[in-house]
């Protein structure tokens, strides 16, 4: 029976799927709560990841980097699920206001609404970017994978993002869209 | 600067913040940023941004892991909902057999066995998937109902008979093209079937079917030499078919999946 066949494979198969795929886990939560500044909506995205990329297990390019490919799955689910929400005209990741739960010591506490506030309203395109590369450390070829473009798109993203960042932080307010260079 | 190699971009610049330098290209950065101290302050203070940043997220990915995110507990939920679906199947399966059984005579009833699929019903769809491809890519003459020249009418017209926007797979990446496609009667619902050929003749249609419930993942099926590899999504079944090596089929169905995952994921936005 061709279909016995596939399960004895699949049993197999998922024996080194939670070894490929659990080390990722806290990158993927940290990147979910980035995005979204919500512990539980974080972890549902993060839920919805890892049921996609079980199902999707087999369909995955097999040389290609685990991570990254969770990574994109994420992003993805994330973008979708974003504009669901608009339609549905709820507001995500807005709330500035929001108490920021975790242990962050008081000379951090002072500058941690700025900088993810500051974060917060960067376009999501590069949030995506600089969280990407600088706090999860994807290289840039495989963030641009991630987000779907080319590098040097990924490279303008993160340029801009940084510079808008970087402005709120030293004035309180963003910078007003403007053509760099 | 009398550096060598092209002149310093942006892309230098961010690779300097993320501590990601080509060592030849290090020493043409670190002489520009000599010469502009402003320059140098401002990559500076990102690159202090950036490390504030990481710091400030570092307690997320150092929390425990739920148990609920836990790929054995997920699994074990998925094996749940197949298990149900599958003890729901069989009952199914029982009574239609008593039926049988009461009704028509036991051999009657045992030459029927045969081509009763105990698997889910997109198993059912695969073998349909197979029939079809063996009874088409074989043709000569009329192999498909509309051709690949017409292609945006048989979109078109596929797309209206299944009641759903059909995307027709690029595969030309994979050294097949599109010969043409048509529609198909299935259990109870309307199939279509695209077919594909290489430079050698070989074929591979790409089976669609309406009316598919749940989301399964990549299955494989054979009956003799002709093979499949099918999964359903978005309530309908998709199968690729084909005689050609087993590894080079996975490949179009992983094509195949990927272009249909892209285009629903457009279509949700």
């Amino acid at each position: 029976m061709a279909r016995k066949r596939i399960s004895d494979t699949r049993s197999g198969v998922m024996d080194n799927l939670a070894a490929l795929i659990e080390p990722t886990i806290p990158a993927l939560r940290r990147y979910a709560w980035a995005l979204l500044r919500d512990h539980d909506a974080a972890d549902d995205l993060v839920q919805d990841t890892l049921e996609h990329a079980i199902r999707r297990w087999n369909l995955r390019r097999q040389d290609g980097d685990v991570r990254s490919w969770l990574f994109s799955i994420e992003h993805n689910l994330f973008v979708s699920a974003k504009r669901r929400w608009a339609r549905r005209g709820i507001q995500v990741g807005l709330d500035e206001a929001r108490a920021v739960p975790g242990s962050a010591s008081p000379e951090q506490q002072t500058g941690i609404g700025d900088l993810l506030a500051g974060l917060d309203s960067l376009p999501a395109e590069q949030r995506g970017a600089i969280l990407l590369v600088g706090v999860e450390g994807l290289s840039y070829a495989q963030a641009a994978q991630v987000l779907g473009v080319p590098v040097g798109t990924l490279m303008s993203r993160l340029s801009r993002g940084r510079e808008r960042l970087q402005a709120y932080l030293e004035t309180g307010q963003m910078p007003r869209l403007r053509r760099v260079k | 600067m009398t550096r060598h190699g092209p002149p310093l971009g942006e892309d230098d610049l961010q690779a300097w913040i993320d501590g990601r330098l080509d060592p030849e290209r290090q020493d043409a950065v670190h002489a520009m940023l000599a010469d502009e101290p402003e320059l140098a302050r401002r990559l500076a203070d990102y690159r202090t941004t950036q490390e504030a940043l990481r710091a400030r997220l570092r307690f997320k990915a150092a929390e425990p892991i739920p148990a609920r995110l836990r790929i054995d507990s997920i699994l074990a939920a998925q094996r749940r909902a197949r298990k149900s679906w599958l003890s729901a199947t069989a009952a199914a399966c029982l009574w239609m057999a008593l039926g049988g059984i009461v009704g028509w005579a036991a051999h009657d009833f045992f030459t029927v066995e045969g081509h009763l699929s105990f698997g889910p019903r997109s198993s059912a769809m695969a073998q349909e998937a197979i029939d079809a491809h063996r009874t088409f890519a074989v043709e000569v003459v009329h192999p498909v109902e509309v051709r690949a020249s017409e292609q945006a009418h048989l979109k078109q017209w596929v797309s209206k008979r299944l009641g759903r926007s059909l995307q027709i797979p690029d595969l030309t990446s994979l050294g097949l093209n599109l010969v043409g496609g048509r529609v198909l009667p299935a259990a109870q619902n309307i199939a279509a079937q695209f077919m594909f050929e290489d430079e050698a003749r070989n074929r591979v249609t790409v089976y669609v079917s309406t009316g598919q419930a749940g989301a399964d993942d990549l299955s494989f099926a054979r009956r003799g030499d002709v093979q499949s590899f099918y999964w359903t999504e978005h309530g309908s079944g998709y199968a690729v078919v084909g005689t050609i090596d087993r590894a080079r089929l996975q490949a179009v169905a992983e094509q195949v999946a990927r272009q249909i995952e892209e285009v629903s994921e457009k279509k949700q936005g």
